[in-house]
């Protein structure tokens, strides 16, 4: 029996190798599949979730009009295109925007929520979110791409060009970090 | 004993529980000396699962629609080849022998040089063939037929539209505003074939024609004014961007809203017979004023006026101007020389809405009163007309009294549920009485609030926004522009004191009272934001504390807010005439077009430069 996610794998292959050709069906599905993973990856990066969203759009527009340049090969591969795409975006987000908060990354803390759990949520994202930023911006990047975009470590470290064990060394000390400033245990000697 | 590394075990403990192949047990029976350790680990990564908000359906929607719209421009068919071209252009210097000198050497220019028309027509701004490209769409209107105008017009404008939309945000700003000009005259020009088109003898009777070129006209506007919603309100533009958008889409509002519509056959009305005699209309109000000369002034012998005819529709409100509003196609004025019209309801884009007026000849409506219905939040879509003030301030047991003399924007706030309200305007009898946007809304339905503008008999007080607070549940409240009894003073904005709880309430224009302390109460205000700072926000000419400082705690914030976007200020009057905000809701908010594209292109495969690893984090307010 083949394994499902090489079936996966082969579906989404198929589905990238029509939108090369600029096919509106099969683009449609890709970003249907893509979306909500480039989503979570910026939304790792932006704390505000209607620039989250905006930025996600925006990398598919670009993937767009690049697709037909695009040399596909595998879909790790894609993956690996996409991600870049969507770093390339983020990065000319912050380069644009002037060293300032917006006001609706403070909405957040204004916000009356009656539900108790969708209060300790809201905590508990404010307080990792602001962990987040003590990271340095390897380690943050290697826990956007482990979590937002569910890479493996071999992906990252052709990403990051470096060793894997290094990716995995980065992994450990930014969760060590994170629970050091959460709380969560002691701090490693 | 250990037999290995803490960072061994969390990494594969970690690697296995994300891919879903362990547990956090596994890990525990797998590890068992590290198994705390494993489990506040575990707990970050649960966090950092949960971290991202997920996209929302909507969101994907939205995207998918970007895409679309996107992927169809990409594959639309490209200019047509130099033989087609040539063929239609010659077809054209025969029919249309009037050929201008200009046109004429730019036919030439095409003929000869075909590589350069195709640069030219897709060339952007900053290109150098642009200004050859705005002069081959200045040939094709020289030989365009009256009928095909508008629509040719608003090709262009679509055009312009989508230069502007292109245009990098660092552009010249010269540039965006050559290209916003320009996407001006296009829709001027547009309403100007449109109107001759709609003056013409011939098209009165080839009604359909014109109505063909009316709809195209109105849909492409309407298009252009969403799609400029969603551009200018971006929060990656820069002023220099945003303000043409911002024009832009004042150009296509007014341009809706002064679309001309066909000139109706007027009905044949048989006017009962005691409208053909002299009337007299008094103002019931002001009958026992002994003064003569003020009760000739409201006589008013109407025999000469025509009797216009009342017509009632029902419609969504398309567009808002000052001047006018668009309900289904049809133009509605709100703001003429004739009766005020009372409004009730905040007029919003999107909002059903039941229209009473006269008639006109050329199919407008003069509004007498316009009722805005079922309104909630969810409902608020589209540009609001910046109106809609309203201060709540509380009950107090002493009645005041503030005077208040000629008003621009006199308006009514909302009254309780339980009491109706009736607006007198005498200005349509005493030509001497300016009010421009005397605005009532929703009122209750058991108590009477009378606002009444007398200022024809003491013109001396002058107010730009006087504001009625609500009344209170059980009394009759009077709102009245009383000069004759308040010396001169001038102030932008009024606002009506608390009124009293039990005994009649006078609530007036406090311009003759502006260096009083205005009591406590509570506010909204709905409106564009026109500056926005760290410490305070201006709706409508009017500046609210937002109160981000160490002494009070700041304001409830839901959606974007930035310059130029549409808000609800809600907030309280403190102490010393100060409006400190206690929440503030943006209106248009999640609001995308099909067509709305990203600004400016980058190559993907470029490694990016060096990127901030973290969220800025100045405590300054972002202003764009």
């Amino acid at each position: 029996m083949d394994d499902p996610t090489e079936q996966s794998n082969d579906r989404i292959d198929e589905i990238i190798q029509k939108a090369v050709s600029l096919d509106s069906d099969a683009f449609g599905e890709l970003y249907r599949e893509f979306a909500p993973r480039i989503h979570r990856f910026v939304s790792y990066r932006v704390r505000n979730h209607d620039l989250a969203d905006d930025i996600t759009n925006q990398v598919f527009m670009k993937s767009l009009k690049a697709i037909g340049k695009y040399d596909h090969r595998s879909v790790p591969e894609f993956n690996a295109w996409l991600f870049r795409i969507a770093r390339n975006t983020i990065s000319d987000h912050w380069r644009r925007s002037r060293p300032s908060v917006s006001l609706e990354t403070l909405k957040g803390s204004f916000e009356l929520v009656d539900d108790n759990d969708e209060l300790d949520r809201i905590a508990n994202r404010e307080q990792l979110s602001k962990a987040m930023k003590q990271l340095t911006p390897d380690q943050a990047e290697v826990l956007s791409m482990r979590f937002g975009l569910s890479m493996t470590h071999r992906e990252i470290a052709n990403i990051l060009n470096k060793q894997e064990p290094a990716v995995r060394a980065l992994q450990f000390r930014a969760l060590t970090t994170l629970r050091a400033i959460l709380g969560e245990g002691d701090t490693p000697a | 004993m250990k037999s290995s590394t803490l960072q061994d075990a969390v990494t594969e403990c970690v690697d296995r529980y994300i891919s879903g192949d362990w547990s956090r047990y596994d890990c525990f029976d797998k590890y068992p000396e590290w198994a705390p350790d494993i489990s506040s680990y575990l707990s970050i990564v649960d966090s950092l699962n949960h971290l991202p908000v997920p996209m929302t359906a909507k969101s994907l929607r939205t995207g998918e629609m970007l895409l679309s719209g996107e992927l169809s421009r990409m594959q639309a068919p490209r200019s047509p080849s130099l033989t087609e071209r040539t063929a239609i252009i010659l077809d054209l210097i025969t029919i249309k022998t009037r050929l201008a000198v200009v046109s004429m050497s730019l036919v030439l220019a095409i003929l000869a040089g075909s590589s350069v028309t195709l640069a030219a027509t897709i060339s952007s701004p900053n290109s150098p063939l642009y200004d050859y490209k705005l002069a081959l769409e200045q040939a094709q209107i020289e030989l365009a037929s009256e009928s095909t105008l508008p629509a040719l017009h608003m090709e262009f404008a679509d055009r312009r539209l989508r230069e502007m939309k292109n245009m990098e945000t660092n552009s010249d700003p010269i540039l965006f505003s050559k290209v916003s000009n320009k996407y001006k005259s296009s829709v001027e020009s547009g309403l100007d074939s449109l109107n001759s088109l709609a003056e013409a003898p011939t098209y009165r009777e080839e009604s359909t024609s014109f109505e063909l070129a009316r709809k195209q006209y109105i849909e492409r506007l309407d298009y252009h004014s969403e799609l400029l919603v969603v551009e200018a309100t971006k929060d990656s533009l820069n002023i220099h961007k945003r303000a043409p958008l911002t024009e832009a889409l004042a150009v296509a509002v007014e341009a809706l809203v002064k679309t001309p519509t066909k000139i109706p056959v007027q009905p044949i009305q048989q006017l009962p017979d005691e409208l053909l005699s002299p009337k007299t209309f008094r103002t019931p109000a002001l009958l026992e004023n002994d003064d003569a000369s003020v009760q000739s002034s409201l006589e008013t012998d109407i025999t000469n006026i025509p009797t216009p005819i009342e017509s009632e529709f029902k419609g969504t409100l398309t567009a808002v101007g000052t001047e006018a509003l668009m309900v289904d196609g049809r133009r509605v004025f709100i703001n003429s020389n004739s009766p005020r019209p009372q409004i009730i309801g905040v007029p919003i884009v999107g909002s059903p809405v039941v229209v009473i007026g006269h008639l006109q000849s050329d199919g407008t409506l003069l509004a007498l009163k316009l009722t805005v219905g079922n309104l909630v939040n969810k409902d608020l879509v589209g540009e609001q007309l910046p109106i809609a003030v309203t201060i709540t301030a509380p009950k107090n047991e002493n009645t005041s009294t503030t005077p208040s003399n000629e008003s621009d924007d006199a308006i009514t706030p909302p009254q309780n549920e339980t009491s109706t309200s009736i607006t007198e305007d005498i200005s349509t009898t005493t030509p001497s009485n300016e009010s421009d946007d005397a605005i009532t809304p929703p009122q209750n339905e058991t108590s009477t609030s009378i606002t009444e503008d007398v200022s024809t008999t003491t013109p001396s007080n002058e107010s730009d926004d006087a504001i009625t607070p609500p009344q209170n549940e059980t009394s009759t409240s009077i709102t009245e522009d009383i000069s004759t009894t308040t010396p001169s003073n001038e102030s932008d904005d009024a606002i009506t004191p608390p009124q009293n709880e039990t005994s009649t309430s006078i609530t007036e224009d406090v311009s003759t009272t502006n260096a009083q302390v205005i009591p406590e109460g509570l506010f909204t205000i709905t409106g564009s934001i026109e500056l926005l700072t760290d410490e305070s926000i201006t709706v409508n000419g009017i500046t609210i504390r937002i109160g981000i400082d160490e002494e009070s705690s700041p304001p409830s914030i839901t959606g974007v807010v930035a310059t130029g976007l549409i808000v609800k200020v809600e907030g309280r009057v403190v102490s010393g005439n100060i409006l400190e905000a206690v929440s503030i809701t943006a209106l248009i908010e999640d609001q995308f077009d099909a067509e709305t594209n990203i600004n400016g292109e980058e190559n993907p495969s470029t490694a990016p430069s060096t990127e901030p690893a973290e969220e800025p984090d100045a405590p300054s307010v972002e202003i764009n």
